[in-house]
């Protein structure tokens, strides 16, 4: 990785360039979440409309106006989508603003993305990102004005080339009962440096560590005084040097873009990397990250909180929309029927039909749309050329493109219709259920490391199928006299298994039940009550209760860690195998491994070790001989790399217990040929005779079941025993 | 014509963006922008006239809608209209001076009768105004002499020019739209000379030892007394600060940097103050046809303020403000409402907003403009001199044509 | 001001041996031939704080300090001196005294503080908000404790946590977290119910604690029998109210009725800081609610108490004499950068030297230098920026440079000493060079004998 690091610092070192260069964007079109689905699995969230205007044009007037020039949009899931909304609309055609598709369907994570991104960069001419640029995510809605914080990155950049990062924040406040913001956003914990605004420490997910909080200690050494934040809003809009992308090149674990790449760059001092954080006050900036905040921001768009991208300014060629009193948006053709009552704060596209007696309050409603008589809508969200039948009950659903609903039908808060969903008459959809036409992707996880696996497994199996495949499956349901919604209705329920109902009401659009907020208050104050008993036991209170815990979580997620080690080690040695790369390149990936790993050699030796073994068992091998010709293979060819980490005796037992290990564990395979192995082993003095023997008589003391391959490797090590003597003798 | 329509785009987004601050700016642009159309336009043979006013109205509707608001643009779009309504004009008349042919033409298409009548309507008005016209702009003055004629033929115009192309074509084809552009080009000037021209005026109405109150910050009322004081004139400037912008902290600060004697209120203050006021004078956003004026917020409570104590209200317009549309016309929207970010700090109320928890009570509505009443004002000084609300509708009619104000294509919406 | 004031004298404390001794406490130790009780007292004279409730540990010591204080300051205040048992810690002592203390406030003030930090404005913070507790806080200083004067700067990002880690509000007027260097092991944890109340915690390291709190009297004694294992006011008694202060029912239970709407009124102001982020952020419909429903919700309003801070400016002076590298150094600073503590006048040379001093010819008594009645001092002496005590005698040619000599002290010729601490009574012998020794009462010490850095005393 050492070249591609020089070219990006050469960039960054020579300032005038900093100012010559156009400013760039990387604008990701896809959220590498589920949060969306079941729509997602249809349509790519930045395609969703909001305010009936698709999230993604907002990002980008949003960069246009503020002075980008050029915009790398990454597609992954539905990049044809994507892609072809694009071409459609007039974004290729502005003035002195250009927009390039990356399309990728490989990635999984945002890390996956940039990593594309630089590889794309070192590849060709035509897309590169010089200087600095704008990283977005393509459903962020903001107003804010770019110039200042650029200035003070570029400013610091000056001063410290380690300063890679500028986050912007706005100050919210959090609801400290449900521990969320208004966005539906956990909260957020933030030390911030008062005078040089650096960030120090960033905690979004907030559960673990219960009741406190751990910040470390050096950060007081270097500054006297820091402020913590918990009433802060992370916009999702980051200023990012060029180093930024050869950084996630480099640690190809970084995943999600905050909770690793921000958390590894603040606790990794080794290259000392620094954040920092620009707050903007007047300006609007927000990130649709669930249902919630889509409602959110929504409501903030009607009452014009990030003006001038408001729905009477917004109109992208379709038919302009015109404020009237009390926040009502109107397209101009509209059928409104005499007796319909249509309340504030709603903004109605063009071409609907209201039927009589309707009442409409705090909702959007798209184009196309049929609206009978007597329905009553309230906090909903309608999207295009949808029929709702007459005395239909909506609230606080979102209702997306061709969807039917029959007359009397009945949508409780929160739920999410999907595509051309069909609802039968008089039918009751139940709270917070999500209805597709899709089937549930089998693999639901709630676990959010997994999340973006298999967002993607299912999003790749969408992102091939053509709408006709869809289509097709649509008739499939069709034509099923009575389906799970009613007298022909259409659709699957879906079944809501991640984090059950308790996290439905989190990110729904629906507000909050009072129940859950009165529950949330209780556990507040038993938190609290709770960290009181902690203040009753005698002297110093402030660390006893919790300085034992702490030691065993470090404890664990040592463990897991140097289980990650592992993992990317043999990751890292099969990319080697894979793209030939020669010993030296390898060691050095090894060894940044093992920096931001910290690890001994002797782990980096035991990892490496059982890379290779994995990598000869995987080999496909007829008997158990083929298998030992692998190994001797792979050891012929990967000794360097091994040896290299062999420094004293302690490293190569390390290996032996490792072989052993696997023989008894993983790789049951190599048991019966412990003995060949370990002698091929010490042949190509991968290991001496004096580790073999300490690890012998190491194992004199351990229990039987321990001392199998001891007994296995007996004959060798007698014939090590009387070596030396023949030595002797010549 | 490709690069215009860039050109077009382009000033589109500022417009929708928001991005053009202030009316005079606006309506030189537009006009700048229609110059270039008509310049890249090319005309037929056959009536030139119809060719460039619907390219014209094509651009124009675009704009208008881009930001309905800004009624700048509107004026313009239909002022250039109206110029070269009245350059065909005077060319017709000069070609049939030349052909001494009566026009049989009246027979024919009837189709633009409708709209014949009004026009001719008007003309006829400008013709028997035109003597009492007080001398401006005007580009036809030279052809007033002829007005007579000018309701007949105008009406036909089309074909007058038709029939006379066979005489003098190559030339008269050119020369209309170098007259156009000649037309157009005195407006832009006039644009942008209108503060010196309503300056000018400043020591007719600005006497010494007067106190002057202001609201907000506008350049033609800085002009205007900054022109007063380098006249020797001493006064005192009240500026009422102009929230939620402040612009009025921005007026001060130059008048004071340019050594006049400045006090600033806040707008709550104003009534307080009045009384020691003798004259009020203000910026606007646009004058309506019925003499209203459409100001930034508060002016409405200045302006009652005002008559309440008997001080007269002067409104400072270039004439590319006055709009032609009456504000109970449904293609106006009187106001715009900005962003509640200049009221308050998002942060600060956030959680009152969390809609999501219940406490989603608290709205924020932030109106730029107010509406004046005719009434309310006691004169508008134009760089074409001082008039009475009253006289409004006519100066229009001097500016305007009354078939251009729909600029739609399809008359049917609208009035 | 009816504040009612503890002074914590102490006892004779490890960490200044082998300076004090059961005849000389900690709070007799002199500073510029004063004892450091007596900058206590006056400072709080200055701010007509008149009686006094002065807590040593152990009998003796409090014989000897009652002695003093009678003699010097009988007529002026109305002292009474109470003992203790040894280690019983601060909150023991308060326990100790409890039934003595009447007023609605207290202030407790440690005997061993040298300051100049306007009391009142401690009083007055603590009024105005109605505090439970109000702590003095004050820039670290440079030369702090422990530290030498040169490596002041560094010393403290060598070893954080030194001093008080202490979280503000915004507003800077808020306790919301304190935590003594010490304690903080390896990482400062947080009560992150704290923090959304307050939405932004400020924390800072430079900051010392200068032991000087006013505490709400009713709540100071409720929580001392409640909490009979709290053993020390700093440790345990401060985190403990800051740490509850949101959520004080514990805490005001079985006080007396005129202390509830005492703490009712409280309610009114603290709803301004702690309540209203809580009400504010907690949605008020289903606060009410809750209020209703809730089997705690009895009161509309949640009882919260509140812990207020005063910050010194940096201008002002503040340390506190407890260890033997603050002893000098506020011996240094007391006729030095901030003279008019000592309440001396000073000479034009900008020293202090007792008419009856007898100086031999020769020698010089530089700036910022003290010397004692009665002391004399042979020829071609010098001394700089130390105080030497009374009835002195110093030799020919002797050397005295930032140390401290006390009285009755042997000096015979040609020593040099630098940087030492030389108790009552000593006997220098001749050639003696010292440097950064100190040498406990009564000490003799050889002629010709160099030291550096020890500690001589008898055995």
């Amino acid at each position: 990785m050492g070249p591609p690091k020089k070219s990006a610092a050469r960039v960054s070192e020579d300032p005038d360039e900093l100012v010559r260069v156009p400013l760039q964007a990387v604008l990701l079109a896809d959220s590498f979440t589920t949060k969306f689905r079941p729509i997602t699995l249809e349509r790519p969230k930045v395609l969703l409309p909001l305010v009936n205007v698709p999230m993604i044009d907002y990002t980008l007037t949003w960069l246009e106006s503020a002075g980008v020039e050029e915009v790398f949009v990454f597609c992954c899931s539905h990049s044809k989508q994507v892609i072809s909304y694009l071409e459609k609309s007039e974004w290729f055609s502005q003035p002195n603003f250009t927009v390039t598709t990356i399309e990728s369907q490989n990635s999984v994570s945002a890390g996956d993305a940039l990593r594309v991104i630089y590889e794309r960069n070192v590849l060709f001419v035509t897309l590169k990102v010089h200087g600095d640029f704008v990283l977005i995510n393509g459903d962020t809605v903001s107003n804010m004005s770019l110039t200042q914080a650029l200035i003070e990155h570029k400013e610091r950049k000056k001063k410290d080339s380690n300063a890679v990062m500028t986050m912007i924040i706005k100050h919210s406040k959090t609801n400290p009962a449900i521990h969320q913001s208004r966005l539906g956003t956990d909260e957020l914990f933030m030390a911030i440096d008062p005078n040089t605004k650096q960030l120090l420490y960033y905690e979004d997910k907030a559960d673990h560590s219960k009741g406190t909080l751990h910040l470390d200690k050096s950060l007081l050494v270097d500054n006297p005084s820091l402020s913590l934040h918990h009433d802060k809003q992370d916009c999702y809009i980051d200023i990012c040097s060029p180093e930024v992308l050869s950084l996630f090149t480099d640690n190809f674990d970084y995943q999600h873009l905050r909770r690793h790449f921000v958390k590894g760059l603040l606790v990794d001092d080794i290259m000392g990397y620094k954040i920092f954080v620009h707050e903007i006050h007047s300006d609007y900036a927000a990130r649709i990250d669930n249902f919630r905040s889509y409602d959110t921001v929504s409501k903030d768009i009607i009452h014009r909180w990030t003006y001038p991208l408001v729905p009477d300014a917004m109109n992208f060629g379709n038919t302009a929309m015109k404020l009237e009193r009390q926040g009502m948006y109107r397209a101009s053709e509209i059928l409104q029927s005499q007796s319909a009552v249509v309340g504030p704060f709603t903004v109605i596209g063009s071409g609907t039909k209201i039927g009589n007696h309707t009442k409409i309050s705090n909702s959007v409603i798209g184009e196309g749309c049929k609206i009978g008589s007597n329905v009553v809508i309230e906090g909903c969200y309608i999207w295009d050329n949808i029929t709702i039948e007459d005395g239909c009950k909506l609230q606080h659903a979102i209702v997306c493109n061709g969807v039917i609903i029959k007359s009397g039908a009945v949508l409780e808060p929160g739920v999410v219709l999907s595509f051309k969903v069909v609802v039968g008459p008089e039918f009751v959809v139940p709270p917070y259920s999500k209805v597709s036409l899709l089937q549930q992707p089998i693999e639901e996880d709630s676990d959010e490391e997994l999340e973006y696996a298999d967002s993607t497994s299912a999003i790749g199996s969408q992102v091939d199928k053509s709408d006709v495949e869809i289509a097709s499956e649509v008739d499939k349901t069709h034509f099923s006299p009575v389906s799970e919604l009613g007298m022909g209705g259409a659709g699957h329920v879906w079944s809501t298994c991640e984090g059950g109902h308790e996290e439905e009401w989190r990110h729904s659009v629906a507000p909050i039940p009072k129940d859950k907020i009165l529950e949330a208050i209780k556990t507040m104050e038993d938190d609290m009550e709770l960290t009181h008993d902690g203040s009753f036991l005698p002297l110093s209170g402030e660390l006893k209760p919790n300085s034992n815990d702490s030691d065993d979580d470090d404890h664990e997620d040592s463990k897991e860690d140097s289980y990650y080690f592992e993992k990317e080690v043999e990751a890292t040695f099969l990319r080697a195998v894979h793209e030939n790369i020669q010993e030296s390149h390898l060691n050095l990936e090894i060894n940044s491994l093992k920096l931001s790993y910290n690890k001994l050699t002797a782990d980096c030796a035991g990892a490496v070790f059982y890379a290779m073994m994995k990598f000869a068992l995987d080999t496909p091998h007829s008997s158990a001989d083929s298998l030992l010709k692998n190994v001797q293979l792979v050891f012929t060819k990967w000794k360097q790399v091994l040896t290299t980490y062999l420094i004293d005796i302690d490293d190569q037992i390390e290996i032996i217990l490792k072989f052993e290990e696997m023989c008894s564990e993983s790789a049951k395979e190599f048991a019966p040929l412990f003995t060949k192995i370990l002698h091929h082993l010490y042949n190509e003095d991968v290991v001496n005779e004096d580790a073999i023997l300490s690890w012998e008589d190491e194992k004199k003391d351990a229990d039987e079941a321990d001392k199998v391959f001891v007994k296995q490797a007996q004959k060798l090590i007698q014939w090590l025993k009387e070596a030396p003597e023949e030595d002797d003798d010549e | 014509m490709p690069d215009v329509q860039t050109l077009v785009n382009e000033f589109l987004n500022q417009l929708k963006k928001r991005k053009i601050e202030g009316s005079q700016a606006t309506a030189k642009q537009t006009a700048e922008l229609l110059r270039s159309v008509i310049s890249q336009q090319r005309v037929p043979h056959t009536n030139q006239t119809t060719a460039l006013i619907n390219a014209v109205r094509a651009v124009g509707e675009q704009l208008i809608a881009a930001n309905p608001v800004e009624l700048a643009v509107g004026n313009i779009v239909r002022r250039v209209l109206h110029i070269i309504r009245e350059e065909d004009l005077s060319l017709a008349t000069a070609a049939m001076a030349g052909l001494g042919v009566s026009a049989a033409s009246d027979d024919e298409d009837d189709v633009e009768r409708g709209e014949n009548s009004v026009l001719s309507a008007a003309v006829v008005a400008a013709a028997a105004r035109s003597t009492l016209r007080p001398p401006s702009l005007q580009t036809l003055l030279e052809d007033t002499s002829e007005s007579a004629a000018a309701p007949h033929t105008s009406s036909s115009g089309g074909e007058s020019d038709g029939r006379s192309r066979s005489v003098e074509k190559g030339s008269k084809s050119r020369k209309l739209k170098h007259d156009v552009l000649e037309a157009v080009n005195e407006l832009i000037q006039d644009i942008s000379t209108c503060y010196e021209q309503i300056a000018e005026q400043a020591v007719e109405h600005i006497h010494h030892n007067e106190v002057i109150l202001t609201l907000g910050s506008s350049n033609t009322v800085l002009e205007f007394l900054y022109a007063a004081k380098e006249k020797q004139r001493s006064f005192k400037v009240f500026v009422a600060e102009g929230a939620p912008r402040y612009q009025g902290h921005l007026l001060a600060k130059e008048l004071a940097a340019r050594g006049l004697q400045t006090t600033i209120i806040t707008d709550s203050a104003v009534f307080a103050m009045i009384s020691r006021v003798n004259m009020v004078i203000v910026g606007a956003h646009a004058v309506m046809a019925n003499g209203g004026v459409i100001a930034p917020v508060g002016l409405n409570m200045v302006a009652l303020a005002a008559q309440r104590h008997a001080v007269p209200f002067v409104v400072l317009a270039g004439s590319h403000k006055l709009c032609p549309l009456y504000p109970h016309n449904p293609e106006v929207l009187l106001n715009e409402l900005r962003s509640p970010s200049e009221l308050l700090d998002f942060g600060e109320f956030s959680d009152c907003m969390d809609s999501a928890s219940g406490t989603g009570s608290l709205h924020v509505v932030n109106p730029t403009f107010d509406y004046v009443p005719p009434k309310l004002v006691s004169l508008f000084i134009t760089d074409t001199g001082g008039h009475n609300p009253s006289y409004v509708y006519r100066l229009i009619a001097d500016y305007y044509s009354a078939d251009d104000l729909v600029v739609k294509r399809r008359p049917t919406t609208g009035s | 001001m009816d504040f009612q004031v503890v002074v914590l004298g102490g006892g004779v404390s490890k960490k200044l041996l082998p300076l004090v001794s059961q005849e000389l406490p900690n709070a007799l130790l002199p500073v510029a031939n004063r004892p450091v009780l007596s900058y206590v007292l006056e400072y709080l004279e200055l701010s007509n704080l008149k009686d006094l409730i002065v807590v040593v540990e152990g009998e003796e010591v409090a014989h000897h300090v009652g002695a003093w204080i009678s003699s010097a300051y009988a007529d002026r205040l109305h002292v009474e001196v109470a003992s203790v048992a040894e280690d019983v810690g601060t909150a023991g002592a308060i326990r100790a005294i409890s039934q003595h203390l009447t007023a609605k406030d207290i202030l407790v003030v440690s005997g061993d503080l040298v300051t100049n930090v306007p009391l009142g404005a401690v009083a007055a913070t603590h009024r105005r908000h109605d505090a439970v507790v109000t702590a003095m806080l004050c820039p670290a200083p440079v030369s702090g404790p422990l530290e030498s004067v040169s490596s002041g700067g560094k010393d403290k990002t060598k070893k954080p946590g030194r001093y008080d880690l202490i979280g503000l509000d915004p507003t800077k007027q808020f306790l919301v977290h304190i935590a003594t260097g010490a304690e903080v092991d390896k990482d400062l944890r947080i009560q992150k119910s704290m923090l959304p109340a307050v939405g932004q915690i400020e924390i800072r390291a430079d900051l010392m604690d200068a032991h000087l709190y006013a505490f709400k009297r009713s709540v100071l004694q409720q929580v001392l029998d409640q909490k009979s294992s709290f053993h020390s006011l700093k440790h345990d008694v401060l985190p403990y109210l800051v740490r509850s202060q949101l959520k004080s029912e514990v805490l005001l239970n079985g006080v007396p009725q005129a202390e509830e709407n005492g703490n009712g009124k409280v309610i009114s102001q603290s709803n301004e800081q702690v309540l209203s982020q809580i009400l504010a952020n907690a949605s008020e419909p289903t606060f009410h609610l809750r209020h209703a429903l809730d089997p705690y919700g009895t009161t509309s309003v949640r009882k919260t108490h509140k812990c207020c801070v005063y910050i010194a400016g940096s201008s002002k002076y503040c340390a506190r004499l407890n260890s033997i590298q603050a002893y000098s150094d506020i011996n240094r600073d007391v006729i030095g950068e901030v003279s008019h503590l000592s309440g001396y006048s000073f000479s034009a040379q900008n020293n202090i030297i007792d008419p009856s001093a007898e100086i031999g010819a020769k020698t010089t008594v530089g700036p910022h230098c003290m010397l004692g009645e009665g002391s004399q001092m042979g020829d071609k002496c010098s001394v700089k920026r130390s105080v030497i005590g009374r009835h002195c005698r110093i030799g020919a040619n002797v050397k005295v440079v930032n140390s401290v000599v006390m009285n009755h002290v042997t000096i015979g010729d040609s020593c040099s000493i630098q940087g030492s601490v030389i108790c009552s009574n000593v006997q220098l012998q001749e050639r003696v060079v010292l440097k950064d020794c100190q040498v406990g009462a009564g000490f003799v010490v050889t002629a010709g004998s160099e030291c550096k850095g020890e500690v001589l005393a008898k055995k």
